[in-house]
């Protein structure tokens, strides 16, 4: 996302990360920690999971944690430099992203089917060019 | 279930430093509106 930021900020908008913990992990990605730079975008956290519920995203069920397409996909983050840390949170809530207009119309949505399920940034930008 | 055209019920979440704030806070412009698992 944070590749993205500038052709999203092209595109009017601007971009909202919400985990479900923790909010020291949220401050340390928006200061910047280590070799990695700050987001560049904010952070907050849902420890109620309100968002979440308003979003109807789903629950990782148990047997999901067994398909090859989770695995592929953490493989796949592995591979684009993605490392795993600290694991805090809920770690069966399936991910999500949402265009939310300022007048609080959901104007695109994407829920993720396991985890790791993120949509292509292209169709993110498609969908704040296009539905604008 | 909500659907795209639909408009959001106010959300109540957390700043990074612990404050209570509503979703509409951040709603100055459009957002993409990134909702991960967890951070770390």
């Amino acid at each position: 996302m944070r590749e993205a930021l500038p052709a999203i900020r092209a595109a009017g908008a601007d971009v909202l990360a919400v985990g479900t913990a923790a909010g020291w992990q949220a401050a340390a990605l928006m200061a910047g920690h280590g070799e990695q730079p700050p987001l560049g975008y904010q952070c907050a956290v849902d420890p109620d999971h309100n968002l979440y519920r308003a979003l109807g995203l789903g629950r990782v069920r148990a047997y999901e944690w067994l398909t090859p397409r989770l695995w592929r996909n953490y493989v796949s983050a592995f591979g684009r430099g993605a490392r795993q840390g600290r694991v805090t949170g809920d770690i069966h809530q399936k991910p999500g992203l949402a265009v939310i207009a300022p007048d609080r119309t959901l104007r695109w949505l994407h829920r993720a089917t396991t985890v790791g399920d993120y949509p292509p940034i292209a169709s993110v930008l498609d969908a704040l060019r296009t539905r604008g | 279930m909500i659907q795209p055209g639909d408009r959001l019920p106010p959300v109540e979440l957390v700043t990074a430093s612990g404050a209570a704030v509503e979703l509409g806070a951040f709603l100055e412009q459009t957002l993409v509106v990134v909702a991960i698992r967890y951070y770390g």
